[in-house]
């Protein structure tokens, strides 16, 4: 049986050899795929059938998993207060106490992500890191016992934590390993960093998790969903997990999408294995041109259904499928995320780069120059040129869409090395720029090879018309076009770069790789111009959008803002709760219902104030709006439990007009409390730091495209200019092209208005309403160039990284060919030595900038620190009386600076006290700063610190204070130091500035290296030819200095060898010669005197007349014939003496002998081309005696005073034919038939043997060697080679 | 004389047509287009409505302003193009099912179409519900969208 087996099993493993297995594998896949479809609904009626019990496995599954989840946040919280503990049995010991050790050891990286404080014996805190989870008061007495790890629920945040203790010399400290498990509040900006324990969940678990961090947490009632206790590993109960039992159509969906993945994945490996089962029949189709339409077609075929399956951004989450970072609606959605634009790009310059490399040897082949040429070009010019422009159109659509259509602002990226999602497009952007690029050059060599010249000064000509036929026609295309897209002048330029590639290319050899690098620059170059281009475009469209902005917060949406942020806040369970709860930080609360509320997302002036059911005010929080204490009683007739909405006047400003409104808390019919909101909208308060950048929506929300401090806003009432923002109040000269521009259907005007000798862009929009007649006018100044400079160097610098690594692929793909020479050697050696000074220059101003930068930094925010003790000072000098605290709220008032004043490490006083109050900052000093100013005594000190993912800088000073020692600190967390240019700014001028140089420096390098080293490389290559027996090399002794003397030695030297081989193989054929004359003699000479005493006997016998002549005769007869025999075998073996020496006959192929013959005549002044669609060409022969042959034919040809030879191998009737042609003079008709005859040579020094051994050795090889008709000019020589293991 | 006489009487009554006749036909005009504009804009409502509780973007793509300002209770905010805008509502009706819409009120502010309603929708199996506001604006003889609020 086994055997019967094995034969079976190696039947189906022959049958499915080769490509076979490939189909095999996409036949196995479809079966996959119709059995998944088949399956699934199976799975699903089984689910529905039983979805109780499926259900009840489900919620187990979840509970245990959720508990596992726990369970290993506890092992790690564990793992940190052994190791703390550890660290702390070191330093608390009396022995080893240094207060500086334990400040390392609980600010230590190894607990970053910690809150970590330590208490002395008697319940001091004595150490602290940089975020403090856990209030002194709160940590003693223990909730839980020491060592069990528990949920603390601060006022924003709930941590996992455990309080430990550690004996030091009998001293028990006490020390809190806090981690944020839940953030109680969510901010939608870039520096909020997300912390909840519950959302993971449900994430994980697709249904909606709530948590209750608390012992005390109840289950819940609600039958539609489940809780359960969470418990430490001590078994205590520590909090209560509820979540929304799984829905069966949720579940349902989910195994429909499970399956749909799958599938989708299937069918792209299908789709993949398809084409390598195609492989063998792709390659083995016989025109190129069939090939690239059935490869692009399968491209296409491939992206569109990578689009249907929705692959890969079914199976990828994240920014890279967000559509606000891009989508456009072109191809039905083929671009719909950045990560599709990457697929849609990526199949776009693989096609690209086939046709590219296509046509390449379309243009040089023989089809193209032996038929009409300026009838080609007269057909295709004018389509080829249409698509010339079209294409040019599409990519400068492309690039505005990249630019109109996201989000993201590329030139306005906060760091050097942008996000994924902008790296990805920046990346697309490049593809795609290749990818057209690669097209737009083909078109131009396209037609400039329908009029190809073999004279580079006529061609050079060419490429010069056709240059200014294009300049001209892309000029008309501008100029015509409804709604060009690019300026002329970008039209002109692109047009030059695009010609010059051209030209590169078209001259150099066409099939080196690195041209794609150049191409790939030149694609950089002009998709960051067109980026940059189309972003002033965008910025001047974004006036619109700004003027929108300004109108949109009417009086109805601010209405409809505050009614819904008041009915959320009234519906919020979490608010009736607090009213209960005696320790509820109202200033919390209301942060916490402000940061979730539409009030937060708009960016508006706001504020939410939480009352008592007295209506005494609890606590709140504002952004721009301060509310005042007595606002209830703008709602003393207030009673319903629906909210109310008011207009009324700012506290802090009667002339603007804001929003509040009121709703009341209520339970079961009892009052609890109230809670108010406020919102209101001025242009003057646009970009104040009223809202903080860490807490505001969106940087700008207001314009997110340029900085908002470039605009200037006006707003006229009724003709008459009733607002302003920014800082020019313009004259009623200056407003009068405002007020008399010319607006159209939709209430719209486009102008530019000089202000203050400056000219500005303006949008204007009118609105009509209720008799009044509104004009807002937003304003930008005209860009400068050094602003598009920063702007070019910034992508340049992103663009150049891709560029490098492309670099580096094809290095590592070319790596095997790459040999050390002397121009290799020599580049690597200019560009260490050009970029050692470069490196060293960018590290050095780069640190120079950073230090000024804080320093600066430092400065601004000394003096701002002096200002504030100054003025305290000053006003407690004045009137001793006053309260110091009193004189720091007047300071804050005053001066506007955002300070904290410290008392040993405790917060006593903050100008900002609201974000204080509400627990997003913490009121114990800084530890680093208490070490610093406290034990090690200096007087000042400067940090950068965080909240989130936002940094700020503070400055820290000791001060004495009404005989008080105390520390002032300011930060610049509510208003940024500004700065002329920031460290980005700079990074950005730098790298950029430098990596341009690199490249321009690594391209130089190159020509030189190339340029020093090529003399060497052609003594190289002659000296290989000569070591391959060719000794008619010359070498073009044109140069100058030693390498002239060196090339004159070389020629001197050949030319010697070559007299010396000539004169020795004379030599060793006479010596030869005269020695087998000797051997013949000798030889010869035995046989003749047995001949010679047979004849004498004869002789005497005759004249003796001797009886037995008879007798006599017959033996000297027989032995005279013996003789004779004897003599003929002598010369037949000196015959095959002096044969040819024997072939040493192998399989050869040919192609890469031939590619190696024709790379020796690299360096002369000779156009070679070797044409073949062959990747192999096995024959049997001698790989020397073909090479030296190969040789000598194209010497001759050099000699014969011809500059081109064509080599073409093709493959025909089982053989191999190679066709030597040359554009010389030609052989004479009446020499034709001598050529291959020995010792026949037109040449003064031939010696006529060349054709002839390369006759008798192609014939020994059962070949042929012919001199074709060429009908005149040129020679051309076939040589026929029968195919290795073929019939011939 | 006679001439004269013709020239004063047209002159009256061209002058009695810009006193009375002008500003009546103005105000006649105006209630009218008044009253077409907001029947226009209650179709585009509609539109709007069929639209939403379809679940399909392509329903109300055609309405959207070259810029729109949406606000969306997953977190999305601000301005986008129409383009970005049909993939980020369609990815946001994908996930937020609607299961119910209507527009409750239309009225005019400041020359804009304001209507505001209620979207019922399922997130990961639960019911939610959330307070709808669109903005219209009138550009070239067609209402646009400007605002789409699902808070």
């Amino acid at each position: 049986m086994s055997i019967e087996n094995r034969s079976l099993r190696e039947k189906i493993f022959k049958k499915i050899k080769g490509d076979r297995k490939y189909f095999a594998i996409v036949f196995f896949i479809l079966i996959l795929i119709i059995l998944s479809g088949i399956i699934t609904p199976i799975i699903v009626q089984g689910v529905r059938d039983n979805w109780q019990s499926h259900l009840s496995d489900k919620i187990s599954s979840i509970q245990n998993s959720v508990t596992s989840i726990l369970n290993s946040k506890e092992d790690k919280l564990l793992g940190c207060d052994q190791r703390l503990r550890s660290e702390l049995r070191k330093v608390l010991n009396p022995r080893n106490n240094s207060y500086g050790a334990l400040t390392r050891v609980v600010n230590s990286d190894e607990f970053d992500e910690y809150s970590i404080e330590v208490l002395a014996p008697n319940g001091r805190l004595i150490a602290w890191n940089s975020s403090v989870a856990i209030p002194q008061n709160d940590i003693l007495p223990l909730a839980f016992p020491a060592g069990q790890c528990h949920f603390y629920n601060g006022d924003l945040i709930t941590y996992f934590t455990v309080t430990d203790t550690v004996l030091a010399d009998n001293d028990q400290f006490y020390f809190v390993v806090s981690i944020p498990i839940e953030k109680q509040y969510t901010i939608q900006n870039p520096y909020y960093t997300q912390v909840s324990f519950s959302k993971e969940l449900s994430n994980k678990f697709l249904t909606q998790f709530e948590i209750g961090y608390s012992p005390f947490s109840e289950s819940t009632r609600d039958g539609r969903k489940y809780s359960f206790d969470l418990v430490n590993k001590q078994g205590n109960k520590i909090g209560n997990v509820t979540f929304a039992k799984p829905a069966l159509d949720t579940e349902i969906d989910s195994i429909y999408q499970s399956t749909g993945k799958l599938q989708s994945i299937l069918t792209v490996l299908a789709c993949i294995f398809a084409a390598f089962g195609f492989r063998g029949e792709f390659k083995g189709l016989k025109y190129r041109t069939t090939k690239i339409l059935i490869f692009s077609f399968y491209c296409v075929v491939f992206r569109m259904l990578l689009y249907y399956v929705d692959f890969p951004s079914n199976i990828i989450k994240g920014p890279l499928v967000n559509p606000a970072y891009y989508s456009s609606t072109f191809g039905n959605g083929i671009v719909k995320s950045p990560v599709e634009f990457f697929i849609t790009a990526l199949f776009a310059i693989i096609i690209c780069i086939k046709g590219f490399k296509y046509l390449n040897d379309y243009i040089h082949s023989d089809a193209i120059r032996r038929r009409g040429r300026v009838i080609w070009f007269a057909v295709f010019f004018i389509p080829v040129t249409l698509l010339f422009l079209v294409t040019i159109r599409g990519f400068c659509a492309s690039v505005k869409s990249i630019i109109f259509d996201s989000t993201l602002r590329y030139f306005r990226e906060p760091n050097l090395i942008p996000n994924m999602q902008s790296m990805t497009m920046n990346l697309n952007l490049l593809m795609l720029g290749t990818a057209i690029l690669l097209l737009l050059v083909a078109y131009v060599l396209l037609l400039a090879s329908f009029l190809h010249n073999e004279d580079r000064k006529k061609m050079n000509f060419i490429f010069a018309g056709l240059f200014i036929l294009y300049q001209v026609l892309g000029y008309l295309f501008i100029r015509y076009q409804h709604e060009p897209l690019i300026t002329p002048v970008m039209m002109f330029i692109f047009i030059i770069l695009i010609f010059w590639l051209a030209v590169i290319i078209y001259r150099n050899k066409l099939k080196n790789v690195y041209n794609f690098v150049y191409i790939t620059l030149a694609a950089s170059v002009i998709s960051i111009t067109l980026m940059n281009y189309f972003n002033l475009k965008l910025e001047i469209a974004s006036l619109k959008t700004t003027a929108f902005e300004i109108n949109r917060p009417n009086k109805d949406l601010l209405h409809f803002l505050l009614s819904e942020t008041l009915q959320e806040v009234s519906n919020d369970e979490n608010v009736t709760a607090s009213f209960y709860n005696r320790s509820t930080n109202y200033y919390a609360e209301a942060f916490k219902l402000w940061a979730k509320s539409s009030l937060q997302r708009e960016s508006l002036n706001s504020s939410l104030s939480i009352w008592d059911k007295n209506g005494d005010y609890a606590g709140g929080f504002n952004s721009g709006i301060n509310p005042e204490t007595k606002m209830m009683k703008a709602f003393s007739g207030y009673t319903d439990v629906k909210p109310e909405i008011i207009e009324t006047a700012d506290p802090q400003d009667s002339t603007k007009k804001i929003f509040t409104g009121i709703v009341k808390i209520t339970d079961r019919g009892f009052t609890l409390g109230y809670i108010t909101a406020s919102i209101g909208f001025d242009i003057q308060d646009i970009n104040t730091a009223a809202i903080p950048n860490f807490l505001e929506s969106r940087k700008n929300i207001i314009n997110p495209v340029i900085d908002v401090k470039r605009l200037k806003i006006f707003k006229f009432v009724d003709s008459e200019l009733a607002n302003v923002y920014g800082d020019i109040y313009p004259s009623r000269d200056q407003i009068k092209p405002i007020l008399n521009a010319g607006f159209n259907s939709d209430n719209e005007a486009w102008l530019t208005v000089p202000l203050n000798n400056e000219n500005y862009y303006a949008f204007l929009l009118r609105n009509n309403s209720g008799g009044t007649q509104t004009i807002t006018a937003v304003l930008t100044r005209e860009k400068r160039l050094s602003w598009d400079l920063f702007n070019f160097f910034k992508i340049f610098l992103i663009h150049s990284i891709f560029i490098f690594l492309l670099f580096l692929v094809l290095f590592a793909f070319k790596i095997r060919d790459i040999r050390f020479s002397f121009r290799v050697q020599l580049l690597i050696a200019f560009i260490v030595i050009s970029l050692i000074p470069v490196v060293v220059l960018a590290i050095y101003n780069r640190q120079t900038v950073q230090q000024r930068t804080q320093t600066a930094i430092e400065n601004e925010l000394g003096e701002r620190l002096n200002y504030v003790e100054n003025l305290i000072k000053e006003e407690l000098a004045e009137i001793p009386s006053h309260d110091y605290i009193e004189a720091f709220n007047n300071a804050g008032q005053d001066l506007g600076v955002s300070f904290a004043v410290y008392e040993g490490s405790t917060q006593i006083y903050n100008s900002r006290d609201q974000y204080y109050k509400a627990g997003l900052f913490t009121d114990k000093l800084n530890p680093e700063v208490y070490y610093q100013l406290t034990y090690l005594s200096y007087r000042e000190f400067f940090t950068q610190e965080r909240i989130d993912k936002f940094d700020f800088d503070s400055y820290y000073k000791k001060v004495t204070i009404a005989g008080l020692p105390l520390i002032i600190s300011v930060n610049d967390a509510f208003n940024k130091v500004r700065l002329s240019y920031s460290v980005t700014d700079i990074d950005v001028f730098l790298f950029g500035i430098y990596t341009f140089a690199t490249i321009i420096m690594i391209l130089f390098s190159a020509l030189l290296a190339n340029r020093i080293s090529s003399p060497i490389r052609r003594l190289t290559k002659a000296t290989a030819s000569v070591a391959n027996g060719d000794f008619n090399v010359e070498l073009d002794d044109k140069v100058k200095g030693d390498l002239k003397e060196l090339y004159s030695g070389f020629n001197s030297m050949t030319r010697e060898l070559q007299k010396n081989q000539i004169e020795l193989a004379e030599l060793e054929r006479e010596n030869a010669w005269k020695e087998m004359a000797k051997q013949v003699a000798h030889e010869i000479k035995n046989p003749l005197t047995p001949m010679k005493l047979a004849v004498q006997q004869l002789i005497v016998s005759y004249r003796d007349k001797n009886k037995n002549f008879d007798s006599i005769f017959e033996k000297v007869s027989s032995t005279i014939l013996t003789q004779i025999e004897n003599l003929s075998l002598i010369a037949s073996e000196f015959s095959r003496f002096a044969r040819m020496p024997n072939f040493k006959i192998e399989e050869v192929d040919l192609l890469p002998v031939i590619t190696d013959s024709v790379n020796l005549f690299a360096h002369e002044k000779i156009r070679i081309d070797l044409k073949t669609h062959l990747h192999e060409a096995p024959v049997e022969a001698d790989k020397n005696q073909f090479r030296r042959m190969l040789i000598n034919l194209i010497r001759n040809s050099i000699q014969a005073g011809g500059d081109s030879i064509e080599l073409k191998l093709e493959h025909s009737g089982g053989s191999y034919v190679l066709t030597v042609a040359d554009n010389g003079p030609g052989i004479p008709d009446d020499i034709k038939d001598k050529i291959f005859n020995s010792n026949f040579s037109t040449k003064p020094k031939g010696m006529g043997l060349g054709l002839t051994l390369a006759k008798r050795f192609i014939e020994g090889i059962n070949g042929s060697i012919s001199l074709e008709d060429t009908g005149g000019s040129g020679t051309l020589f076939k040589i026929t080679i029968p195919q290795y293991g073929g019939k011939g | 004389m006679n001439k004269s006489y013709n020239i004063l009487l047209a002159a009256c009554l061209v002058g009695a047509l810009f006193l009375f006749e002008a500003p009546g036909l103005k105000a006649g005009t105006f209630n009218s287009g008044s009253i077409q504009e907001e029947e226009a804009a209650s179709a585009v409502f509609k539109k709007i409505e069929k639209g939403i509780l379809s679940g399909k973007v392509s329903a109300i793509s055609n309405l959207f302003n070259s810029q729109i300002y949406l606000s969306l209770s997953n977190g999305v905010n601000g301005y986008y193009s129409s383009n970005q805008a049909y993939y980020v509502l369609q990815g946001y009706f994908k996930n937020y099912r609607v299961v119910s819409f209507s527009i409750e009120s239309i009225h005019n502010e400041d020359g804009n179409e304001v209507g505001t309603g209620d979207y019922s929708f399922s997130f990961k199996g639960k019911e939610e519900r959330a307070q709808v506001y669109i903005s219209l604006k009138k550009l070239g003889e067609k209402w646009k969208i400007t605002q789409l609020t699902i808070d």
